[in-house]
């Protein structure tokens, strides 16, 4: 370029000052901001990646973020369940022990180990972390479970604890001469009717009754009545009359009578007399023996277990005995909130998926239920198991306690803590550690994501204050040399010269 | 050659240095002056009998006809250029940086997440009222980036006002002086040039504002033309007329074809009036860099804000009803009875050929029962009104769908659709909740301005433009928030996350969306993502205009300021060539005058003899 070309050209270098001067002001704004841009056209495609890596970071920090609160509440509610697992194992012990080896000291233990099982029960379903109840479904500010007092003992207004509902409808069962609400009556001298002693659903249900020639005998009107004529029977010795019944619970039990010659010591035994009077005579005198017996342990284990799912059930009401007398009681009534404690005050657990009730989003397209209630079947059950041992050895009648407490231990061994995986505590247990495996799992990656987004902002943000330093040093040397020429290009004139 | 005609020519010489020297002190004296050209003498000898022989001298101005319109042409470009620069810098910086804490994805990011921790909290009244804070800061922002928006949309519609009063003055200066070119006798020819300078000064600074071309006439004056041809400037100037004082809302669109809501620019010279939107007539300039942002750049604009402020709206207040299976006859039923304008009900069929096909109808009073548009293939729609009564709107749904279906009112108040011919798979109505207390997680947590909801109803304007100006909160969940996490079943009140859960999710999940943004919608396809990746499409879609037109302006600045050298150069007062000729001239004139002393002191020894 000539001189004269420069001269003339002087807007081109008063624009490459511009431009110089420009970058100065970018690379010092970068400086005291230690950031490559302002905005996001400063970056590559219009900072569309920029953009998406923050986004990436904000979606991963936002679960990490809802994890991280939940998370506490779920291991809370978790260790709670595992305490409940240990404690349930402890009674299912106990109560076998019990039913294997029933002597005074299993039964002492027994109920010591249910006080404290319920107590504990108790206090593991009113946990809660800063007022939030974790057993109480979405009402989460009530506190879940009634006191130990309240549920087997009823309150001070007058409302029925577990101890009275259980004990009305086991008189209910048991009716007046305690034989599960059947009546025997001799209608004439070789005759003998077996009914309920009204209509009713209490006590035994007969279902069926075969006779030695094993043939059934009719069932007959409102009140299931057998009519067994011994006129009839050409007994020998070692035949056997076998009567069903359903217990309250719905389970089917079965009573041998054997015919005998001779007295051999058969439990349930009658003797073959000399005519059918005779027969029919000791036949009634077992089956009444019979009958009180299985009443008094058998009926009365099932009447109190059903009565203890009923009252623990808070999805409908519990079932009263209507009238004064229960003994001869022949309806239910629903129970009030003013006549029957509640036990259970949180959200009652009726869907399907009760987990649900409590959603979290912990991805793009991954939620968690993660709701328990202490109202579930396999909670409730368990406190209920307690409760029933405790109310059990508080029934003061004249049946034989201790027979019934290892008729009831039966049914709690069997029931609490199911072998099955699938099935009771075991199964929520597991289903809850593989949300808390999913959660923990998805954390990982919400959290590996974070860091590795945070890396690339940092990355792509920052600017690197060597490099920029560099740049402005450039910067100003250019800038420098610019103004130098452009100083003396200004005295290079001939009008100086002239 | 006597001594008489010796003292002519050195006479005539001292004059031509004089003329010279006059040339170079006006040369030097206005060579800061923008637009002058340098000028030239141009010498011719002469020759008579006597004292006539010597030189004469004229003054020329020597323009480069194609550097000139070259010139011209990129100036205009760099008009443009420099008009959407300028307006699309600004929207760039209304977009902020990455990651900083107001930008459009950092205040939804913000909320969703705060969202899902109020899900995860439903008990906890500081995150409902974070939340609460973060939904109206959301709102707050979306409304404040399309105020700001279309303000720049409205500064573009004044501005091609002020520009086109500017091109007025400009075309009116040329016309003036293009007359005193021709009409006036100069007594010398410095003066014309001087006016053609300020013609292509003029003719620079129009250029500026309006594409043109110039076609210099022979007594000197110049013609300024747009392509086709029409005048905009000779002895008369054109006016370009624009009437801006209806005031630009959201929902005007420029229209070539119709009446349009925004009033045409037209061009009048003399008599003759033209449209210069609609003959395409103009394609850069300033007026075109602001008509482009007007009815382009920032209308697109805000039409992808608002579809971000309608999706949201969307995603939080509706709700699917499925139809109800019908045993009897296969058919689906549904109740309509709460569409809202804007609703759709959407009807899946895989008709006798196996082929699935899908009828949408959109819920408005503008019923049209044909098809209004394909949005993808196998979707058809329709406009429908889903006020009238269940008879009329059965039989209207028939009419559409033809023979083949079965169309009622059923006996419990539903629509009714069968068919014996095609397997109805599904009936679904999104529905628009008004209610917040619906019992259901569509909740209208946002209203279109502090009153009206939105439903995307197309009565009167469309609803959807403008909305994001106009996004707010909802005053009546601001009121009772526990709507948000109150949930009654029966007499019982639950304190419940799972409507912040499901809005979570209907917000995180893939929507349709006409076109991502900086795509023109198409009739045949739509966009299915999720909003997030919306509004970063938005965002950086907006930022690489800006990058774009930063370095199309650096480009084009370039060009222009290499032209303008090149111009310069070629035709500016050079002021080491002008300070040479005075020196020549100086000696020249030196010369000369010492020819006349030696002349005469030759006639002086003449004279004593």
């Amino acid at each position: 370029m000539s001189l004269l070309n420069i001269q003339f050209g002087q807007t081109g270098i008063h624009d490459n000052l511009s431009r110089l001067t420009e970058k100065l002001h970018t690379y010092g704004t970068q400086l005291s901001t230690g950031k490559k841009g302002e905005s996001h056209s400063d970056y590559a495609m219009g900072g569309h990646i920029i953009a998406g890596i923050h986004q990436q970071n904000n979606q991963a920090s936002g679960y990490l973020n809802a994890i991280d609160n939940v998370r506490p509440t779920m291991d809370m509610m978790y260790n709670n369940l595992e305490r409940m697992k240990e404690l349930s194992l402890s009674l299912r012990q106990d109560t076998v022990s019990l039913t294997n080896n029933p002597t005074p000291v299993a039964k002492s233990a027994l109920e010591a180990r249910a006080k404290s099982h319920l107590e504990e029960s108790i206090s593991i379903y009113n946990s809660n972390i800063s007022g939030k109840y974790l057993f109480s479904g979405r009402l989460s500010q009530q506190k879940p479970v009634e006191n130990y007092t309240h549920i087997i003992n009823g309150d001070a207004y007058g409302r029925a604890g577990l101890q009275q509902i259980v004990e009305e409808r086991l008189q209910a069962d048991l009716g007046t001469n305690s034989l599960g609400r059947l009546a025997l009556t001799q209608t004439n001298s070789s005759t003998l009717t077996i009914a309920k002693d009204a209509e009713h659903d209490f006590g035994f249900n007969i279902t069926s009754l075969r006779l030695p020639d094993l043939s059934l005998a009719t069932i007959s009107g409102n009140l299931n009545e057998i009519t067994l004529d011994f006129s009839t029977m050409a007994l020998s010795d070692g035949q056997k009359i076998d009567l069903s019944f359903e217990l309250p619970n719905g389970e089917t039990h079965r009573l041998s009578l054997i015919a005998q010659q001779t007295s051999n010591n058969e439990k349930y035994g009658f003797s073959i007399g000399n005519n059918a009077n005779e027969t029919m005579e000791s036949f009634k005198a077992t089956i009444t023996n019979a009958l009180t017996e299985i009443a008094s342990t058998q009926l009365s284990a099932a009447s109190m277990y059903v009565s203890g799912q009923n009252f623990f059930d808070p999805s409908r009401p519990v079932q009263r005995i209507s009238g004064n007398d229960p003994y001869t009681a022949t309806t239910f009534e629903n129970a009030t909130e003013d006549n029957t404690v509640l036990w259970y005050k949180g959200e009652i657990a009726t869907e399907t998926n009760p987990e649900n009730r409590r959603r979290l989003n912990i991805d793009e397209n991954y939620a968690i239920g993660y709701a328990v209630s202490a109202d579930e079947l396999p909670l409730r059950e368990n406190i209920m198991m307690g409760a029933l041992l405790m109310v059990e050895k508080n029934i003061t009648d004249s049946s034989d306690s201790f027979k019934r407490q290892v008729a009831l231990s039966q049914y709690i061994s069997q029931n609490i803590m199911p072998d099955d995986p699938n099935k009771g505590l075991s199964s929520s247990l597991s289903q809850f550690a593989s949300i808390l495996e999913t959660t923990a799992s998805l954390r990982q990656v919400h959290s590996d994501m974070m860091n590795f987004t945070e890396g690339l902002i940092s990355e792509i943000e920052t600017a690197d204050i060597n490099e920029v330093s560099v740049r402005i040093l450039d910067i100003r040397t250019r800038l420098e040399a610019s103004y130098k020429l452009t100083s003396i290009l200004s005295e290079m004139s001939l009008v100086n010269y002239l | 050659m006597g001594l008489f005609n010796a003292l002519g020519m050195a006479i005539s010489g001292i004059s031509m240095s004089q003329a010279r020297t006059d040339l170079v002190a006006r040369n030097i004296g206005q060579s800061d002056v923008e637009g002058y050209t340098a000028k030239t003498l141009d010498v011719h000898t002469y020759s008579g009998r006597t004292l006539s022989s010597g030189v004469r001298h004229e003054i020329t101005r020597h323009v480069d006809v194609f550097l000139q319109q070259q010139y011209f042409t990129e100036s205009s470009v760099s008009g443009a250029v420099s008009v959407k620069h300028s307006a699309i810098s600004q929207l760039n910086n209304l977009l902020g940086a990455p990651g900083e804490a107001g930008n459009l994805a950092e205040l939804y990011d913000s909320f969703l997440s705060d969202l899902n921790m109020l899900s995860a909290n439903p008990e906890s009244n500081s995150q409902l009222n974070s939340f609460l804070n973060k939904a109206q800061s959301l709102a707050r922002g979306i409304s404040r980036l399309g105020n700001q928006i279309n303000t720049l949309r409205v500064n573009a519609n004044n501005n091609i006002a002020h520009t086109a009063k500017e091109a007025n003055a400009l075309m009116q200066d040329i016309a003036n002086y293009n007359k005193k070119i021709s009409a006036q006798s100069f007594h010398d020819s410095f003066s014309k040039a001087e006016l053609q300078d300020h013609v292509d000064q003029k003719i620079l600074e129009l250029s500026r504002i309006v594409n043109l071309e110039t076609e210099e006439q022979s007594d000197g004056s110049k013609k300024v033309f747009l392509r086709n041809g029409t005048l905009l400037a000779h002895f008369t100037p054109a006016e370009l007329s624009f009437d801006n004082t209806k005031q630009i809302e959201p929902w005007d669109r420029y229209s070539r074809f119709t009446d349009s809501d925004i009033p045409k620019i037209k061009l009048l010279y003399q008599n003759t009036s033209s449209n210069v939107l609609d003959d395409n007539l103009l394609t850069s300039g300033k007026i075109f860099g602001h008509v482009e942002l007007r009815d382009n750049i920032l209308v697109n604009a805000l039409d992808d804000l608002d579809r971000f402020a309608a999706s949201i709206s969307q995603a939080v207040s509706q709700y699917s009803l499925e139809g109800q299976n019908n045993a009897s006859n296969n058919g689906l039923s549904i109740d309509t009875s709460s569409m809202q304008r804007g609703d759709e009900l959407i009807l899946n069929v895989t008709d006798s050929a196996g082929i699935d096909k899908e009828f949408i109808f959109y819920n408005t009073s503008h019923q049209e029962l044909l098809e209004t548009k394909t949005a993808l293939l196998g979707k058809q729609v329709f406009e429908i009104d889903f006020s009238q009564d269940n008879n009329t709107l059965a039989s209207d749904i028939a009419t559409i769908l033809g023979a083949d279906y079965t169309v009622s009112n059923d006996s419990n108040g539903l629509i009714e659709i069968s068919s014996a011919i095609h397997n109805i798979k599904s009936l679904t109505a999104n529905i628009t909740s008004l209610d917040i207390n619906a019992s259901h997680s569509s909740i209208p947590l946002f209203t279109d301005g502090s009153r009206n909801f939105f439903t995307n109803s197309l009565e009167e304007t469309p609803q959807i433009h403008g909305f994001s100006m106009r996004i707010s909160l909802n005053e009546s969940v601001m009121s009772n928030p526990r709507v948000l996490i109150e949930k009654s079943q029966g007499n019982t009140t639950y304190i419940d996350g799972d409507y912040a859960s499901q809005m979570h999710q209907r917000l995180t999940s893939h929507r349709d969306f006409p076109s991502l943004p900086g795509i023109e919608p198409s009739v045949n396809s739509s966009t299915e993502t999720n909003i997030t990746n919306y509004v970063n499409n938005f965002i950086s879609h907006y930022a690489s205009k800006a990058s774009n037109i930063d370095t199309e302006k650096f480009t084009q600045d370039n060009l222009v300021s290499r032209i303008s050298d090149q111009y310069k150069n070629k035709h500016s007062v050079n002021i080491e060539e002008e300070m040479t000729n005075l020196v020549i001239l100086q000696n020249s004139f030196s010369a000369n005058a010492r020819m006349v002393s030696t002349i005469s002191e030759m006639l002086d020894e003449l004279l004593r003899i």
